[in-house]
């Protein structure tokens, strides 16, 4: 490996102040690497610093248990909405992750705020957690999501209602992540996912939910309560697992046996409208890998 | 000089003081700023990367040769193929013990994956700065950043009143 000794000095010089003298861009970036507090406070390090945080490009909001259980929500907000409101005007973002780690006890309006503003600023990576305390029914709600820049979106332990899951407006959206969250929507649409991923998710009891994402290539469906979904056709599917809970709703009570298939059943066939189709088989049908675990007479 | 050795198309990378490094053409392009040029068929003769000496840009051709795909496959489809789990645990090993280097190494490599745009390495080297300042109090960032407080007191206070919503 060739070497010249004017690398090796410049490598020795360790006292000059090397990170200042990178450009802003670069600062930037490197910002975003820091939880969102610790960024705005290299505000104080020296006056290079003192507005390098309002144009980081990636915000890092987590680690909120070190702000108290108490004040952590109140703390939040004021927090969340001054970073969004103060960052330099026009100044873009690539990545948004909000985790909260308490429960969110305030307006919710504020999150679907945060997350709209978020995407006006042409996020292309957005993660959010917002366990929401289980006696309150309280939903996610609000427009549905506007972005021609998000690429990947991962939410968990929220309560979504349709409006929230409508992609239809994400024409970039490839790759959706939806974990522990509570679904009480009656569809989720994307022209654009390729990548979908339900995990730990409960669907509604009464409705079933109807899954509309044609040109989806990989699905994972695993651990879900509820109405098992309907999956629309998927001509592009090459990979899909899917497994359901022993607390779905959706098998057949009236086989003459244990495990058998009447055929004829609503939990057999599915309803809405969906004439007699298998509920999830004419949507996994053109999947190149199938892994499939279900109850005998569930599908 | 692009040449070509047992049918992989070769580039040459020049330092300003005057090494010249023989890469693939897919290592290069590992860097999107190179990709640029080739693909603007701006690469015929030796490709000048100015303000990146030679020890540096050895280690940053040392990053590219191990990140890039090895599939074959030069487009812009093979970066978005998903490395098995494994090689990307030992990429994440390699990583660790490539970024065991000193602060002015470090911050020339994030300055250099800056100018070359390797989103990868700029993430590294970031990630690795960071690492280290977080959870610090300003006086011990600043001497680790050897960077000068050069705020006047009453300044300092200012800002901090201004900033209060981000402080608890």
């Amino acid at each position: 490996m060739p070497h010249t000794s004017r690398a090796e000095k410049s490598s020795k010089s360790c006292n000059e102040d090397r990170i200042s003298a990178l450009p802003d861009d670069v600062l930037h970036h490197v910002l975003g690497f820091l939880p969102a507090d610790e960024a705005v406070h290299t505000c104080l390090l020296a006056r290079r610093w003192r507005c390098l945080w309002k144009s980081m490009r990636r915000l890092r909001i987590n680690e909120m248990g070190r702000w108290g259980v108490s004040t952590g929500g109140l703390f939040l907000i004021k927090f969340v909405s001054c970073l969004l409101l103060l960052r330099d005007p026009g100044s873009t973002l690539d990545e948004v992750e909000i985790k909260y780690d308490h429960h969110f006890e305030d307006d919710l309006t504020w999150i679907s705020t945060w997350i709209h503003h978020a995407l006006s600023c042409q996020t292309q990576v957005l993660t959010v957690k917002f366990p929401l305390p289980v006696y309150v029914p309280r939903y996610l709600d609000g427009p549905p999501l506007v972005s021609r820049y998000l690429r990947r979106l991962e939410i968990s332990e929220g309560r979504l209602k349709s409006n929230f899951l409508n992609f239809s407006s994400c024409s970039t959206l490839e790759d959706l992540k939806i974990k522990d969250c509570d679904l009480d929507a009656s569809s989720i649409l994307s022209q654009s996912v390729k990548h979908l991923s339900i995990k730990d998710c409960f669907f509604k009891d009464d409705v079933r939910i109807n899954i509309s994402v044609p040109n989806l290539v990989l699905l994972q469906l695993k651990s879900c309560g509820g109405r098992t979904p309907f999956l629309e056709n998927m001509l592009s599917l090459e990979t899909a697992v899917v497994s359901s809970e022993i607390w779905s709703v959706d098998y057949c009570h009236k086989g003459f046996f244990a495990g058998e298939c009447c055929g004829t059943c609503l939990d057999c066939c599915g309803n809405d409208g969906l004439k007699g189709g298998c509920v999830l088989l004419g949507g996994l049908s053109r999947a190149k890998n199938l892994e499939l675990i279900a109850h005998p007479g569930m599908v | 000089m692009a040449t070509r050795e047992a049918g992989k198309k070769m580039i040459m990378l020049k330092s300003p003081d005057g090494m010249e490094f023989e890469v693939e053409e897919a290592v290069a392009m590992e860097s999107q700023t190179i990709r640029k040029m080739i693909e603007d068929d701006c690469a015929d003769t030796a490709i000048l990367i100015p303000n990146i000496n030679s020890k540096i840009l050895s280690r940053v051709i040392e990053y590219c040769n191990k990140h890039v795909p090895t599939t074959g496959a030069t487009g812009a489809a093979a970066s978005d193929t998903v490395a098995p789990a494994a090689l990307a645990e030992d990429l994440k090993i390699w990583d660790a013990e490539f970024i065991k280097v000193n602060r002015a190494t470090r911050f020339n490599l994030i300055q250099a994956a800056s100018y070359l745009n390797i989103k990868g390495l700029l993430d590294l080297t970031s990630q690795t700065t960071i690492d280290t300042i977080s959870d610090n109090s300003l006086e011990e960032i600043r001497s680790f950043l050897s960077t000068k407080n050069d705020y006047l007191p009453e300044e300092e206070q200012t800002i901090r009143r201004e900033n209060q919503w981000a402080f608890q």
